[in-house]
């Protein structure tokens, strides 16, 4: 294993006892950013006193970075004055749209993959960077369906994207799974046509199918095709990886996440191991 | 080919259940009625019907629950 690798969880509430109970196997989280937008002072302090205790980096899930509509200025400067107040070692948003002409969709929609949206991401990336003070890491996302307006394949966009931006890339390995079988490819061939020179921190989580369609609700286990994935990508990046565990509900016992968390810690271990050999 | 009108009609049909039907009935047209070029109305008329309303549902399901941005 490379003696930089780390292995986290994403901070919930609900969970938030017991990863302080488990400080020695956890040695990162991750916070979900939004929800401390309009938080209290205090709940605020919370956080930097946890970023204090051990590496938090912070993950925005509303700014949606891939649109060519204006950024939600407000939002980002939101990020920005938590991002001065916890002093995170890193922070992250979505290769997403969420929000067009006056309409809030909800969630992470995947932009259509073209020049218009590549220029846009990228000028939206180096705003970002520039607001926050830090680069961000930027989130491949899960889809249903093939973006309307693509021109291009998702790993040519994302080559092209992170050969124009200092950003990292933030793997997520379920979304990568998710896709391949929802748009009907290979996987791990995916994986290997991807910038994973530029990763830094990788999510892994679970989801569950819906007929023919994978959903990615972050309620169930990583599925092992997602270790695989992690295996593959230890064997394919020498530079240390963050891996985050995703869950966001159906929450198990410590026990159960903490043994997903060493099945990651394994699967990196046997991709750093095929480096070596 | 993307704009930010294109990225609105998308948005309206992800989040309206009477514009998605509109437009499942007639994309060209409706693509065309929200002044869209024949490019982005071409592309609009290939998206796969079924992962479209599953994405409409899931987004739905977001926007109604308390963690809705969080994926």
């Amino acid at each position: 294993m490379n003696g930089g690798d780390r292995f986290g969880i994403g901070w919930r509430p609900e969970l938030a006892a017991a990863i302080f109970t488990h400080l020695d196997r956890i040695d990162v989280v991750e916070v979900i950013a939004d929800d401390y937008f309009r938080a209290a002072p205090k709940q605020v302090r919370a956080i930097r006193m946890l970023a204090r205790q051990l590496p938090v980096t912070l993950h925005g899930v509303g700014l949606g970075l891939a649109t060519t509509c204006a950024l939600d200025t407000e939002r980002l400067d939101s990020m920005a004055r938590l991002a001065d107040a916890v002093c995170p070692e890193s922070w992250s948003e979505h290769l997403a749209f969420v929000r067009a002409g006056g309409i809030e969709i909800g969630h992470l929609a995947a932009p259509p993959r073209n020049e218009a949206t590549l220029e846009a991401a990228r000028r939206n990336a180096s705003t970002a960077a520039a607001r926050v003070g830090l680069a961000p890491q930027l989130e491949n996302v899960a889809t249903f369906f093939d973006p309307p307006g693509s021109t291009v394949g998702e790993p040519e966009w994302l080559q092209s994207l992170f050969a124009g931006t200092p950003a990292g890339l933030l793997l997520d390995l379920h979304n990568v799974y998710t896709n391949s079988v929802n748009l009907g490819y290979d996987a791990m061939a995916f994986l290997r046509r991807l910038p994973l020179d530029r990763v830094q921190l990788v999510h892994i989580a679970g989801g569950r199918m819906i007929g023919e369609k994978l959903l990615d609700d972050h309620l169930h286990d990583v599925p092992d095709v997602v270790y695989e994935l992690l295996r593959e990508t230890a064997a394919l990046t020498p530079q240390p990886l963050t891996v985050i565990l995703e869950r966001d509900g159906r929450y198990p016992q410590i026990p159960e996440l903490l043994k997903q968390l060493d099945w990651a810690r394994r699967a990196v271990e046997e991709g750093r191991s095929r480096i070596a050999a | 080919m993307t704009t930010p009108g294109f990225e609105a009609f998308l948005a309206l049909i992800y989040t309206d259940r009477e514009a998605r039907r509109r437009f499942l009935a007639d994309p060209l047209g409706e693509a065309a009625r929200a002044g869209l070029t024949l490019d982005e109305a071409h592309a609009l008329a290939g998206v796969d019907r079924e992962g479209l309303k599953l994405a409409a549902r899931s987004f739905e399901r977001k926007r109604a629950g308390k963690h809705s941005l969080h994926k």
